[in-house]
């Protein structure tokens, strides 16, 4: 148990290690052990001296936040060094104190485990035999020509100027929510005049109330679409997804007609307006519940499905909401996790919807989206001098580059845990496709 | 209709090939069709509950407004004096509807050549640079930096079109923009909006785009290329003659999706542009989409013209819709649904 633990959990590793009854021979060996590991104690310091000295110089004389993050990440890499040192040597008391290891031997494994140079000189040096092997002094390996490599640099060149293209205007932008009244031409990459105040004034002072109303209109229209149309739209996908199923073929044109024809934007406004919907959340939601194209991607998925695997469940007396709840729901996991976050993303930023059902009253801005609040911001921003507040109206940019970062966080906090899931989709995608 | 377009970009899906849904679908010989068809709805009778709720909503938000056509024909429908069925008893019919949206109407011919003329440049531009994208990354020589490579890319998709024009009109700003001072675009002006349009889309999807076709190029064998290598192929040559054509069929049915969403444009793309910048409304770079969304919702006074215009829209879609599902289904083998 403790071998797994240790082997697997960098936090394990280092508490596993403080075992109760190793404190006996701690107090005998300390100083043994402590001194066959003395260097890498020293170097520890000095790392963490030589860090948090020159994010110090960095604080005082330039950028004070980059000089605070280079003193957090120097004593945060020092304090971890040292911890866990300390832990290694408490074990190695035990085990030194058990005659199952002599000094000069932990010596060598204190040297080998711990010092970060000696570690990272040994991969290089690795990394290092690997490319030469790969890149083949064999006498007859195949030359890459020149036209190759010429290809494989403008190749790079360009895809840094894309990454460039991409990541300029993001940085440039959201830097601006930091920035206290500058604009966009004193920033360039990191903010000129540091300051939390837009922030501030989104998330916590007078823009607060609508920023938080809009997104909480936001959360439970995006939570309610995703939940209720991947489930219908599953539920839908399921029986059609059965070769036998009766009038397959009509239900399933029943479906891709929608898709394939709309009456266009007047009747269904029409229809909302006299059901009442206009004006609230339930007319974006409800017009949401069911996607024929999502349905599609679904059936194709189920019909992968093999046959056997239900047939079992049947055998073993699963009736049809059984098999489809707790069979094919758990293998179409890549699926539903897919258009789940597609759906997700498309309700978290569309607001083409809510620009039809919503209008710009007090009524319906009470109930608009976020993005539908964000582009009712900027669109006034630009067309009207309505704002009295002098302060306001000289951070008017940054304000609203604040409300953007912050409109976009709940999503990217939701793609790293669903990137496994969409590469897996994607890939089926284009297989079938 | 647009939905689909979205999600059909990067996940084209489509069903199995006809010929073995029509081996398994074949009913025993000698029963009748309703025979067998009511057999398998008994089968079937918890099944079909799986499919009210699907049928709930498609009927309501889909088929009922679809009766709504019928205002199209109507000469007046003044929601004053009476509901919606009032005015479709009352009143008189007309076909004068359709007919306006080609006479005396200055707006819709501009938003149909807008629409199509974007549409063309973007097909031209945005659609051949995922896939450029995607043989790029897959030529890096470390595969770990083409994955993060394109995480990096593809996050723009993730933003809200507002945002993306939010970021760019802030950086193309005339005077306080830091690439907007030195070059001459500014989303305001007539002769820039359409570049920008295009550019735009370009920039928030072209990452996003090439994962299809990047993951259809890592599914190739390995062997292929290597095999090539040893005959003496260098790389361009390994490009057009292996990854190209291994793909095609990817690039085939991505294409015939985009001409046959021609006639939308990305409606929210285009309005929030319009209305970002200060000044008038650009009312020469209108679409039909924008144009659609202004005549129905924004004026919204004339109810018959602005069903009639968004019928043609929808029988204008439904025929490029069918004629791309008709040229899949020939070439390729394979319909697009």
């Amino acid at each position: 148990m403790e071998q797994d633990l240790s082997r697997n959990n960098v936090f394990l590793r280092f508490f596993a290690n403080y075992a109760p009854g190793r404190f006996k021979y701690w107090r005998e060996n300390s100083s043994l052990v402590f001194k066959s590991g003395l260097k890498k104690v020293i170097a520890s310091l000095a790392f963490l001296t030589v860090g948090v000295g020159l994010g110090a110089v960095v604080w005082i004389f330039s950028i004070w936040w980059l000089g605070a993050v280079i003193v957090a990440l120097s004593l945060m890499a020092g304090i971890i060094n040292i911890i866990s040192f300390h832990s290694f040597c408490y074990y190695n008391a035990w085990e030194l104190g058990r005659g199952n290891a002599g000094v000069n031997e932990l010596e060598a494994i204190a040297r080998t485990r711990f010092s970060v140079l000696e570690q990272t000189r040994a991969a290089a040096s690795d990394r290092r035999t690997e490319r030469r092997r790969r890149s083949g002094r064999h006498p007859n390996r195949i030359r890459e020509s020149v036209l190759d490599k010429a290809l494989n640099i403008a190749n790079i060149v360009i895809l840094a100027a894309g990454m460039l293209l991409i990541c300029f205007p993001l940085l440039n932008y959201f830097s601006l929510a930091f920035n206290n009244g500058n604009r966009n031409l004193d920033v360039i990459l990191f903010p000129a005049d540091f300051s939390l105040k837009p922030m501030e004034y989104v998330l916590v002072t007078s823009g607060a109330a609508e920023f938080w109303r809009s997104f909480g209109n936001s959360v439970v229209y995006t939570a309610l679409v995703t939940i209720f149309q991947n489930l219908f739209t599953a539920l839908a996908a399921y029986p059609l997804s059965k070769k036998d199923f009766p009038f397959r073929g009509a239900v399933l044109m029943f479906f891709i007609f929608t898709m394939l024809f709309g009456a266009g934007i007047m009747p269904i406004y029409l229809l909302v307006k006299s059901l009442g919907l206009l004006n609230t959340l339930w007319s974006i939601i409800l017009t949401g519940m069911f996607n024929a194209g999502n349905m599609l991607y679904y059936k194709t998925f189920f019909e992968g499905i093999p046959s056997d695997v239900e047939e079992a469940a049947i055998l073993d007396g699963a009736n049809d909401l059984q098999l489809f709840f707790y069979i094919v729901v758990p293998m179409s996991l890549p699926i539903i996790g897919t258009c789940c976050f597609f759906t997700l993303v498309g309700c978290w930023n569309g607001y083409g919807g809510a620009m039809i059902y919503i209008d710009q009253s007090e009524q319906g801005k009470a109930v608009s989206p976020l993005a539908y609040y964000i582009y009712l911001m900027i669109a006034q921003n630009s067309q009207a001098d309505t704002i009295t507040d002098p302060w306001v109206s000289a951070n008017i940019d940054n304000i609203e580059a604040a409300a953007m970062l912050a409109s976009i966080i709940p999503i990217l906090c939701v793609y790293p845990f669903v990137v496994k899931y969409i590469r897996g989709g994607l890939q089926l995608g284009s297989v079938k496709g | 209709m647009k939905e689909y377009l979205q999600t059909g970009e990067t996940a084209a899906g489509g069903a199995s090939a006809p010929s073995e849904e029509a081996r398994t679908r074949k009913r025993p010989e000698g029963r009748s069709f309703w025979r067998t068809e009511m057999r398998r709805v008994v089968k079937h009778r918890r099944l079909i509950v799986f499919l009210v709720p699907a049928a709930f909503f498609t009927i309501l938000f889909s088929y009922i407004p679809m009766l709504g056509i019928v205002f199209a024909f109507k000469e007046t429908i003044n929601l004053n004096q009476g509901d919606i069925l009032w005015n479709v008893t009352h009143g008189g019919w007309t076909f004068n509807n359709f007919l306006d949206i080609f006479y005396e109407n200055e707006e819709f011919f501009p938003a149909v050549a807008n629409t199509l003329i974007i549409n063309v440049i973007r097909l031209a531009i945005c659609f051949p640079l995922s896939i450029l994208v995607a043989v790029q990354l897959s030529e890096l020589k470390s595969q770990n930096a083409a994955k993060v490579i394109l995480i990096i890319l593809s996050i723009p998709n993730f933003l809200s079109w507002v945002i993306v024009i939010g970021i760019w009109s802030g950086v193309l700003h005339p005077d306080y923009g830091v690439l907007g001072r030195f070059t001459g675009f500014i989303m305001g002006q007539n002769q820039w909006f359409k570049p920008l349009v295009v550019f735009l889309s370009a920039w928030k999807g072209a990452g996003w785009g090439c994962i299809l076709y990047y993951s259809a190029i890592v599914a190739i064998d390995k062997t292929y290329y290597e095999s090539a290598t040893l005959e003496g192929a260098n790389r361009l040559q390994k490009i057009w003659y292996l990854t190209i054509p291994s793909i095609l069929p990817t690039i085939a049915l991505t294409l015939v999706l985009n001409i046959a969403g021609m006639m939308a444009v990305g409606f929210e793309q285009i309005y929030t542009m319009m209305k970002i910048n200060p000044g008038e409304l650009l009312l020469s770079q209108q679409v039909l989409d924008t144009y659609i969304y202004d005549v129905s919702i924004t004026h919204g006074e004339d109810i018959p013209f602005a069903t009639a215009l968004g019928v043609f829209n929808g029988i204008i879609g439904l025929t490029l819709m069918l004629t791309g599902n008709y040229i899949t289904s020939k070439t390729l083998k394979r319909g697009l649904w």
